[in-house]
């Protein structure tokens, strides 16, 4: 019977298949599959942590210019409408269809928010090499909202309802629409690089080493 | 509750630390350490079957009503789709056949299947079965599009009595259906069809 004890922090275990494999030859660049089910256990990019705070800020740069501006025009026989994207789902308020309206005000808007910030203030305490409790406080936000993240099916949506209208009314697209395009692109990049395995790894060092740290200090004063 | 893995090892779903199985709470970030559960297949079938209920409303009533000049339209999903192709929008009409009711027929099909073989092991070899659940897994939120689209077309087409589109209620039933059925997915465990675990080094 093996110990956890006894591993080196470089083992993981097999969400699929309960595999116990040692990654401790992952260099960077690379990507680790589960030799007996084939799922990808782990991928290694280089500054992957970097990577995620440029891709989380973008993202919520592009997110927040994409509620200013206007989103889309329509035009139909004479009348003329605008909309912005807050007023996509303040509409649907106004024409009491509440459920639906906080959903969509939910997936729209408040869970890639919510994600990219807990995502980028994640990257950048790993980047400082500044962990702690919360640390893994935001690591569990951001496998939730992960697994719940609907932005990029909205954005299809969106995509399927004008071709849905094309034949009725003239459309124009406004920098708002572009906005949350690029949002998406940042979005889906951002999700690429989470790495439940390197983050979790990179904050248990960062605490580990803190603690040796501190058994250190003890030690000379006690000394 | 029988907890199986190597060695009785188990790996933290949020923080990816691998320990002794002996405790129920993660040594290192706290969260709720997943060994092996039999009782998952329970609620995994609780979501299935309330998602069922689900689904029935969001086929039959109308998820979209469509007020014109003429009169009012309502369509369900599988109408939407008919009048898609009538106009010779393929494309869409293809998307919205697959997404609205391609998808959630095989995903009801194929969590009772993947459900049934946790039972009675065999049925499917163990890379199947996980293939099969990948599949699900991946494709279960993209059946949330036929909803954006009604969301986004209500808010948009408002324009009095030229034309307006409300939401019906079959959109909600199918919300539901999808947010259930995604439950039940999560509620699958895929570990359970690797039985005896050994340990590797790469």
């Amino acid at each position: 019977m093996v110990s956890a004890e006894s591993l080196p922090d470089t083992s993981f275990i097999c969400r699929e298949c309960n595999l116990l494999v040692d990654l401790s030859r992952l260099v960077d660049g690379k990507r680790a599959e589960c030799p007996r089910c084939g799922c990808v256990l782990s991928v290694r990019r280089p500054r992957a942590n970097q990577r995620l705070m440029v891709f989380a800020l973008s993202g919520l740069i592009c997110l927040a210019a994409s509620t200013v501006f206007d989103f889309i025009q329509l035009s139909a026989a004479g009348m003329g409408r605008e909309l912005t994207l807050p007023q996509t789902i303040s509409v649907l308020f106004s024409l009491q269809e509440w459920a639906l309206a906080a959903f969509m005000g939910v997936v729209v808007l408040g869970l890639p928010f919510a994600f990219l910030i807990a995502l980028g203030s994640l990257a950048l305490s790993l980047e400082l090499g500044r962990a702690g409790p919360f640390s893994f406080v935001l690591l569990r936000f951001v496998t939730f909202l992960r697994m719940w993240n609907m932005a990029e099916i909205f954005f299809l949506g969106i995509l399927v309802s004008m071709v849905k209208i094309a034949d009725m009314a003239e459309v124009a697209l406004g920098p708002s629409f572009w906005f949350y395009a690029m949002f998406n692109l940042f979005l889906i990049l951002a999700l690429s690089h989470v790495d439940q395995y390197q983050l979790g790894l990179g904050i248990r060092r960062i605490l580990a080493a803190q603690e040796r740290e501190r058994e250190q200090l003890a030690q000379e004063r006690t000394a | 509750m029988r907890k199986q893995s190597p060695h009785h090892l188990v790996g933290c779903r949020i923080c990816a630390l691998v320990q002794n199985d002996d405790h129920d709470h993660c040594s290192a970030c706290g969260a709720r350490l997943h060994p092996r559960l039999e009782g998952n297949l329970q609620r995994a079938w609780a979501f299935w079957c309330t998602g069922l209920v689900f689904y029935i409303p969001a086929n039959v009533l109308p998820i979209m009503r469509t007020s014109q000049v003429g009169g009012t339209d309502f369509n369900t999903i599988a109408g939407g789709v008919v009048v898609l192709w009538e106009h010779g929008s393929y494309l869409i009409a293809g998307i919205i056949f697959i997404a609205s009711l391609l998808v959630p027929l095989a995903k009801f099909v194929a969590i009772a299947g993947l459900a049934i073989c946790q039972q009675h092991r065999g049925l499917l070899s163990p890379a199947a079965a996980t293939l099969v659940y990948r599949l699900t897994e991946f494709v279960g939120r993209w059946s949330m599009v036929d909803v954006f689209v009604v969301g986004f077309l209500a808010s948009l087409i408002q324009m009095g009595n030229l034309m307006s589109i409300l939401p019906g209620p079959a959109a909600l039933a199918f919300g539901g259906m999808v947010v259930f059925t995604m439950l039940s997915a999560q509620s699958l465990d895929p570990r359970v069809f690797w039985t005896s675990p050994e340990p590797e080094h790469e």
